[in-house]
């Protein structure tokens, strides 16, 4: 499993360069076409924040900046498992005709979804600065918060992926799946405080994660340490498991490509 | 000294597909959640599967080309995708020793959007070559391709020679240990097509093996040595060229082939043809240049006063090759026949004829040639002609080769 993934790490490069070169050449707006999401919904949530429409009290930045923050980050989280999740559907035709580590793909896609994010970064420290924003001290603990939020999104993109094959409705089930789960993970607004919001906020790994990727930038409240060891430990449980499976389930679809 | 061993081999390899797309879903279920607790994947076959391969066992070493022939459906595609590591096997193994090079869908992986060069990066990656490696090649598979400053436009602009070559060319600077080949050296250019057969034998005389499909036995026999004859996922012969091919041909000619086409008449039916062969009535031994009589058996239910038959010749892949009509050679321009059985007979002096498959139609016309066709029944009667030269072409001229003293 590890040789096969070792020996596809030419494929993932020349994936992801190709990726990155059709979307240069290709759309007219080119790379700032993959900024434009987050700025829509950032847009739209501040002029609903604006009219009150949800209460945001007690954030410690800008109402703008807390949710361009949650809204990068949440995008690069989505943006992984549902590009994973069509690579292979996209593929299917290489897939039927040559033998090379299907992983390839799905790890391409999500490089993509990690260089919009890098896109994002210059726009968000804009932002920062515009709206009085200094960065925090900790902006070392950033990467380490990544890297959980990475591994479980990767982990779900390969299940994804391979369920994607011989099932096409996966495809479009997931942003079904993923847009209502940005609501109650604190993305463009806090949860409630109450118990039972609590509850479920403890079993979301994006909340805490999203917690401290907000400490890290700007010190937001930093939230509770054990929790997020949990978190990153399941992460990487998901992530060997879909792996795992993916490489036991992909010969049987290919077949069927 | 003991032999070198195999670059290829396959030993029992057994393959199942199933009919049914829910069930095989159902099936695969059930074998992953038996291979997640340890257990086999179920052996035997379950309902609406069937056997795709069946104990299939061969060995390829260095410098050998394979055929494989076979009709569609026996399993050759299977075989080589079993090789290529597309597909595993049900039962049985398969191993290469070293990369797989497969021509047979050459270009896989292009994006039309990225230029040549680029998509040059990125098949050969897929293929298994390093970033390295193809910047290595890459002038060598620019100069193969014969691309020239193409390379830098997008490959959408390609024309499909253009592309087909590029593919080809960026497999063949793969360096595998042993190549399949599936019919893509028919596509291109005649000066492609010599290429790749300039190529094929540098690559086998370097030590590599090739497997090759095709349904051009001329091309088999020309290219390979040795050739397996695939039928329903078994293997039916295996040996020395000529006598697989031979014995392919001959499979093909049995009665289950025959194809039925046919008009039909109410007062007029077109029976069996019947060979004469040198005083036997079977056609074996059958070699070009010898005479056959065929008669042809009708009945009729009325009479008719002017009726032309014309016995045709078709090679195997449908095409006619001559035909001989009444109304040019019989006594009379035209036949009248009589209510009940009859038969005509045609003598051939000399069927002039290559080696090879061949299928007669018998038509009949009522009111001369001219007029309406009455019955007949197309390509329905095999004709096997035997012998050992093969070569592409229908007709057999007799002539004969001889040696000249050297000029003074």
């Amino acid at each position: 499993m590890l040789t096969d993934a070792w020996a596809g790490r030419h494929i993932v490069a020349q994936l992801a360069r190709r990726d990155l070169l059709l979307r240069s050449e290709s759309s007219m707006l080119g790379l700032a076409w993959s900024l434009a999401q987050p700025l829509l919904w950032l847009v739209l949530f501040s002029y609903l924040h604006r009219s009150r429409v949800f209460s945001t009290a007690g954030l410690s930045v800008p109402y703008p900046v807390f949710a361009f923050v949650g809204l990068i980050h949440w995008h690069l989280f989505a943006g992984i498992i549902i590009g994973g999740g069509r690579s292979l559907v996209a593929a299917k035709s290489l897939i039927a005709k040559v033998h090379f580590p299907r992983e390839a793909l799905v790890l391409a896609a999500a490089i993509d979804a990690v260089v919009n994010w890098l896109f994002a970064l210059p726009l968000m420290a804009a932002l920062m600065w515009w709206q009085g924003v200094a960065a925090s001290p900790q902006l070392w603990m950033l990467p380490l918060v990544l890297i959980p939020l990475l591994a479980l999104a990767l982990g779900l993109a390969l299940i994804a992926a391979v369920a994607a094959l011989p099932m096409g409705d996966v495809s479009q089930a997931l942003p079904l799946l993923l847009t209502p789960l940005m609501f109650i993970s604190a993305v463009v607004f806090p949860n409630a405080s109450s118990e039972s919001w609590q509850r479920i906020d403890a079993l979301n790994p994006m909340v805490p994660w999203l917690a401290a990727i907000r400490h890290a930038l700007y010190g937001g409240p930093a939230p509770e340490a054990g929790l997020l060891l949990a978190h990153a430990a399941g992460a990487c449980a998901i992530l060997l498991l879909a792996w795992r499976l993916f490489f036991l389930v992909m010969p049987r679809v290919a077949e069927h490509a | 000294m003991t032999a070198p061993e195999p670059l290829a081999s396959v030993e029992h390899l057994s393959r199942k597909f199933c009919r049914s797309f829910k069930r095989s879903v159902l099936y695969t279920g059930i074998d992953l959640a038996r291979n997640a607790v340890g257990l086999a994947s179920h052996d035997g076959l379950r309902a609406q599967e069937y056997l795709g391969l069946d104990d299939v066992s061969l060995e390829l070493r260095a410098g050998e080309c394979l055929g494989l022939i076979g009709e569609n459906g026996a399993g050759k595609s299977t075989l080589l995708k079993i090789l290529a590591g597309i597909i595993e096997p049900s039962r049985g193994t398969a191993t290469v020793r070293g990369r797989v090079g497969s021509l047979i869908e050459v270009g896989a992986g292009f994006h039309p959007d990225l230029t040549g060069r680029d998509n040059i990066y990125l098949n050969g990656a897929i293929l298994g070559l390093s970033t390295r490696e193809v910047r290595e090649r890459f002038d060598s598979i620019v100069d193969f391709a014969a691309i020239g400053d193409h390379i830098d436009s997008p490959v959408r602009f390609y024309s499909s020679g253009m592309h087909v070559r590029l593919g080809f060319a960026i497999a063949a600077h793969v360096q595998p240990a042993i190549l399949l080949i599936d019919e893509v050296l028919a596509v291109g250019d005649l000066a492609f097509s010599m290429k790749c057969l300039a190529f094929l034998r540098n690559y086998l005389r370097g030590g590599g093996a090739a497997i090759l499909v095709s349904h051009d036995l001329v091309a088999i026999h020309a290219h390979c040595g040795r050739v397996v004859h695939l039928a329903r996922g078994r293997i039916v012969a295996e040996g020395r060229a000529a006598e697989v091919i031979e014995g392919y041909r001959r499979s093909l000619a049995t009665p289950d082939h025959a194809l039925k086409n046919e008009i039909e008449h109410p007062d007029f039916t077109i029976g069996e043809l019947a060979f004469r062969h040198h005083n036997a009535e079977s056609t074996q031994g059958l070699k070009p240049g010898h005479p056959l009589t065929v008669t042809a058996n009708y009945e009729a239910k009325a009479p008719f006063e002017d009726l032309v038959f014309n016995l045709a010749l078709h090679e195997a892949s449908g095409n006619q090759v001559c035909a001989f009509r009444t109304d040019a050679s019989f006594g009379e321009r035209t036949v009248a026949v009589t209510p009940g059985a009859g038969a005509l007979s045609l003598h051939i002096e000399q069927l002039n004829l290559q080696p090879g498959l061949y299928r007669f139609s018998l038509r009949v016309w009522s009111g001369g040639h001219a007029g309406v066709l009455l019955a007949c029944k197309e390509q329905a009667w095999p004709l096997v002609v035997e012998g050992g030269a093969s070569v592409a072409g229908v007709c057999y001229v007799p002539a004969r080769w001889s040696r000249e003293p050297p000029a003074q």
